[in-house]
């Protein structure tokens, strides 16, 4: 058994060979771009293309010591620390991560099993098996999954039109109340399809019959809300689904089926989902990450295609239409051959993608096809948000990939604790909690497991306060409203992919007046102490240029840079400043 | 001037706006003889968003005795005959200066498309974006404010639609917090005016010299830098500090994030600023919904008055068009979870001042609230009501980048008699 699996991990690796693959998307590419009559652009140079790259992959720019090595970035950055902060984030604003899910519960699980998975580089048709049939204690070891279910409690019916949507790229929401107007879906498929996951249920207090929530009433009233909050979460699960079928709604408006008439679960479409006792959403999900499935490899690769071409082949990237048995035009076959001969390997396919001649081409600021497709060269947008963020923590600070994980052993361990005590017990952790707040860091060092208490009921990492320094990966998700993250454009994960590159006025003075005087031109910040160590005027303008916008200063900018060094230490501030501030910092190009 | 030059000019203008104002290949054609449009009375908009789809059952449709009803109830309101949610008494008492709208209908049945559809009367359509009604405002009427921007958007969510294809600086300004203000809006510690100016000129000859492609992306930030340095410079900065007001008027509008935002949306209208969006997110109530629209309704029952009276104590109401809107309704069958679900066939809106006649209801849903039952309102309609209401010239064709025309409010006809 074992060797035969070996065996089969051997031949799917070897399917796909990253420099064999590129190639042939490269000929695919330049033949949809000749039926387009356009012409690629040219290869770009060294310089904007080591920025995009590092923008594309690690979600930052380098630091001027990274960015001396220009030479394997795909391989390098791919899987690094860097990469992963930017491939979490990318993650987040698909699957919609927040620290705080409904009824308060904390997304902390849910976020530490986002960061293994990314760490690990988890293929994404097991992280997919994973999320949809995700059940038991949220607050376990391998709970973390049941944050997709929970981020829809209550909404069974939405939570399947948001399945589809993030796993198949495909916008079955309408037939949610009628056919889909624009699209082929029924309401009946659309009932067939919800009915795998809608029985699944989450119950706040462990179970609705257990009397937790009823016993709570009676805690004294200072303590009551604590309790409440502490009892939501320790008890949080997901109950796995039992049944497979839904009713058919009052305001049916069709010949077929008559209200409070019985629908089975049923695939959206071939292959059909296999037959089985159990969970139902064992079967959605195998139908789902099934090699047949024709949606499932096209959607993760279309949107990968887009992190790393700035264009989908299709647009909206989730918005994937038609019949999906039918074919598609051949680079949209062949991105998803390479998906699957590549296990769904997120790493491997982000790496072939950049090994393309047409990742390499020089920009394009032309129009875009609406519907998606193949541009000439890279669009030139205006830098996501995570990324622009990400850039400035990488410009002041000495670590700009520290991370600090969520400790699940300790906070399970916590939540066993408390359980064990029932009613009682969560009262008493309420009222230790608050004592603690009063008391503040101390309290907590005389108790560590009430420490570990509070810090469960934290939504986020540890030291996420809202004003550090840090990666937007490390910050509460989303990072609160007013936040310059927010203010940049990043996701409130309400919706599928909500970060927007919407310029507004907030954004220029944030930058004008906040956070570039605030944090990058501080003393203390990583690009100031390193100007300042170096004595040669050229060499603080060599090392600017290189950090903010890395590539040489040109010979008229060098002009204009030593008049201002000319001015001292105000002068190399400002310098700074117009740099961070210039329209070339804020592109990717 | 010869009509080349005069196209050059256009195009050069056009470009610089990131807008075609004409469509391709109609250059020289005549514009078409379009009618004056009518003239409201309202100078600015303040637009209450209720995000996540409020309940019109539960607030300004309630249907007592029957069995939809559910847990909430319904109260009497100060006109004959006009009842509320029973969550909504303060507002209840401000019905003389209300018009419902019961007959609302949209096509959109999920929050981000239902949301674009009602802030744009579009829906949402591959890459294109088209305008809110603030920008399209920002657009067709003139500054009222020539420092504060004539669009502010109070906590709204991530994905606005902003100024869609229409300039950078019609699109909303964005406050997270209106208890913080405006962030930023001071130079850093130790930046005087004349250095400020100095590294303003200092990007200026950078970016001239620099490598930037002639971009969407480039320009839109070059215009609102400039909004940028106007609105630091503004005599008006304070609109946006809430500790300015008397603690009794703070605490008439609720100490939460909405009730701060309606109080800032009034200091801004005072101001001169166009179009104010504030938006009361938590409407999305599927499961116990009982619980949840109370707490929802408790906060609107505070906001919402406090600006109706305090607008029209300043004589600001017969003015300043508020309206109370959601991107749908939900479904007046409770689910087995006590909630309701996405209904986007029949729900509600509110409109008072700005020429509003209070007191009045315009159409009706049916006996349980399930479809609009006489004088139905498409999405457009309601949005051409404000367009209205503003003085904005709805026949005015603006061009997206692409060529295809789009007017604000597409085609809806506005509602004209809900209006004094």
């Amino acid at each position: 058994m074992r060797a035969a699996l070996l065996c089969l991990l051997f031949l799917a690796a070897n399917a796909a060979d990253p420099v064999r693959d590129a190639a042939e998307l490269d000929t695919l590419i330049e033949a949809q771009l000749a039926t387009d009559k356009l012409a690629p652009q040219p290869q770009a140079d060294a310089a904007t293309l080591q920025r995009r790259t590092w923008l594309d992959l690690a979600g930052r720019l380098p630091t001027v010591a990274e960015s001396r090595d220009l030479t394997d970035l795909p391989r390098r950055l791919v899987g690094s620390p860097a990469w992963q902060h930017a491939t979490f984030e990318w993650l987040a604003d698909l699957l919609r991560v927040q620290s705080r899910l409904q009824d308060r519960n904390p997304g902390a699980l849910w976020i530490a099993w986002l960061d293994a998975a990314v760490i690990t580089n988890r293929p994404w048709d097991v992280m997919t098996r994973e999320m949809l049939t995700a059940s038991g204690p949220v607050y376990a070891a391998d709970g973390g999954a049941t944050g997709f279910v929970m981020r829809d409690a209550g909404m069974p019916l939405d939570h399947a039109a948001l399945t589809a949507q993030t796993f198949l790229g495909t916008r079955i929401g309408c037939a949610q109340c009628h056919d889909h107007p624009y699209d082929r879906w029924t309401r009946l498929e659309f009932l067939q399809f919800a009915s795998f996951s809608a029985d699944a249920r989450t119950d706040a207090y462990g179970g609705k019959n257990n009397g937790l929530k009823q016993q709570l009433k009676d805690a004294p009233p200072e303590l009551r809300n604590t309790s409440r909050a502490i009892a939501t979460f320790v008890g949080a699960r997901v109950q796995p689904a039992r049944k497979d079928w839904l009713e058919i709604p009052k305001d049916w408006q069709y010949e077929e089926h008559k209200p409070g008439e019985h629908v089975s679960a049923q695939a959206l479409f071939h292959p059909a989902a296999p037959a089985a006792a159990g969970d139902p959403r064992l079967r959605l999900a195998a139908w789902m990450t099934s090699q047949e499935n024709p949606r499932f490899a096209l959607a993760i690769g279309n949107r990968i295609w887009k992190r790393m071409f700035g264009l989908g082949l299709v647009e909206p990237v989730d918005d994937l239409r038609g019949e999906p048995d039918a074919a598609v035009p051949p680079l949209q076959a062949r991105l998803a051959r390479l998906v699957i001969d590549n296990g769904f390997d997120l790493q491997r396919i982000h790496r072939t993608l950049a090994l393309t001649r047409h990742y390499g081409r020089a920009s394009w600021s032309g129009a875009l096809p609406e519907k998606g497709g193949v541009a000439p060269g890279r669009p030139v947008a205006r830098i996501p948000a995570t990324a622009w963020w990400d850039s400035l923590v990488t410009l002041a600070t000495d670590e700009p990939d520290a991370r600090q994980l969520i400790d699940i052993a300790m906070l399970t361990k916590v939540r066993d604790g408390i359980l064990k005590g029932g009613a009682d017990g969560i009262v008493a952790a309420a009222q230790r909690l608050i004592a603690m707040r009063k008391g503040g860091q101390k309290a907590a060092k005389d108790d560590p497991e009430l420490a570990a208490v509070a810090q469960m009921m934290r939504p986020s990492r540890p030291k996420a306060g809202k004003d550090a320094l840090l990666r937007a990966s490390q910050l509460p998700q989303p990072a609160p409203p007013g936040h310059p993250l927010r203010i940049l454009g990043q996701s409130d994960r309400e919706l599928i992919d909500n970060a927007s590159l919407q310029p507004n006025t907030s954004q220029a003075l944030l930058l004008m007046n906040g956070v570039v005087d605030g944090e990058v031109l501080s003393l203390r910040s990583r690009l100031m102490h390193d100007l300042n160590a170096l004595n040669d005027p050229e060499a603080r303008i060599t090392h600017l240029w290189q950090a903010v916008l890395v590539r040489r200063a040109t010979d008229a900018e060098r002009v204009t840079a030593r008049n201002e060094l000319a001015r001292g230490r105000d002068g190399l501030a400002d310098l700074a400043w117009a740099l961070l501030n210039s329209s070339e910092f804020r592109l990717v190009r | 001037m010869n009509d080349p030059t005069r196209r050059a000019i256009l195009l050069r203008a056009a470009g610089l706006l990131g807008v075609s104002l004409l469509p391709p290949g109609l250059w020289s054609a005549d514009p078409p003889a379009v009618p004056a449009a009518p003239v409201g009375s309202a100078k600015s908009l303040i637009l209450l968003f209720m995000a996540g789809g409020m309940s019109h059952l539960d607030t300004f449709d309630p249907k007592p005795g029957r069995e939809v009803q559910g847990p909430i109830g319904a109260i009497p309101t100060s006109v004959d005959g006009v009842m509320l949610g029973q969550h909504l008494p303060n507002l209840a008492k401000q019905m003389g200066r209300c018009a419902l709208i019961r007959s609302l209908t949209s096509t959109q049945g999920a929050h981000e498309q239902g949301v674009y559809y009602m802030r744009t009367s579009y829906t949402m359509r591959g890459t294109a974006r088209h305008p809110a009604v603030g920008a399209w405002a920002a657009q067709l009427l003139p500054r009222m404010n020539p420092t504060l921007p004539p669009f502010i958007a109070i906590g709204s969510d991530s994905r606005h639609p902003g100024a869609g294809f229409l300039p950078a600086a019609c699109g909303p300004l964005p406050i997270g917090d209106p208890a913080k203000g405006l962030q930023y809006a001071k130079p850093a510690k130790g930046i005087d005016g004349a250095r400020q100016d100095h590294r303003m000129a200092l990007l200026g000859d950078l970016d001239a010299h620099g490598t930037a492609p002639d971009a969407e992306a480039v320009r839109a930030y070059h215009e609102l830098y400039a909004e940028a340095v106007k609105l630091m410079a503004s005599q008006d900065l304070a609109a946006f500090d809430l500790s300015q007001e008397s603690e009794a008027v703070r605490d008439s509008y609720g100490d939460d994030a909405f009730g701060h935002g309606c109080l800032l949306a009034r200091r801004l209208v005072e101001r001169g600023v166009r179009t104010v969006e504030v938006t009361l997110g938590g409407w999305d109530t599927h499961d116990d919904s009982a619980t949840r629209i109370e707490d929802r309704c408790n906060i609107l029952d505070r906001g919402l008055p406090a600006l109706l009276s305090d607008l029209a104590s300043r004589g600001l109401l017969a003015t300043t068009m508020v309206a109370v809107v959601s991107e749908f309704g939900r479904s007046p069958k409770m689910n087995v979870r006590d909630g309701r679900d996405h209904h986007p066939k029949c729900f509600s809106a509110l409109l008072a001042g700005g020429g509003i006649r209070g007191g009045q209801v315009y159409g009706a849903s049916d006996e349980d609230g399930q479809a609009p039952a006489r004088d139905t309102v498409q999405v457009p309609d309601f949005n051409a009501t404000l367009a209205y209401g503003l003085g904005c010239d709805r026949t005015r064709m603006l061009h997206a980048p692409d060529g295809r025309p789009f007017t604000m409010a597409d085609k809806g006809k506005p509602l004209v008699s809900l209006f004094a």
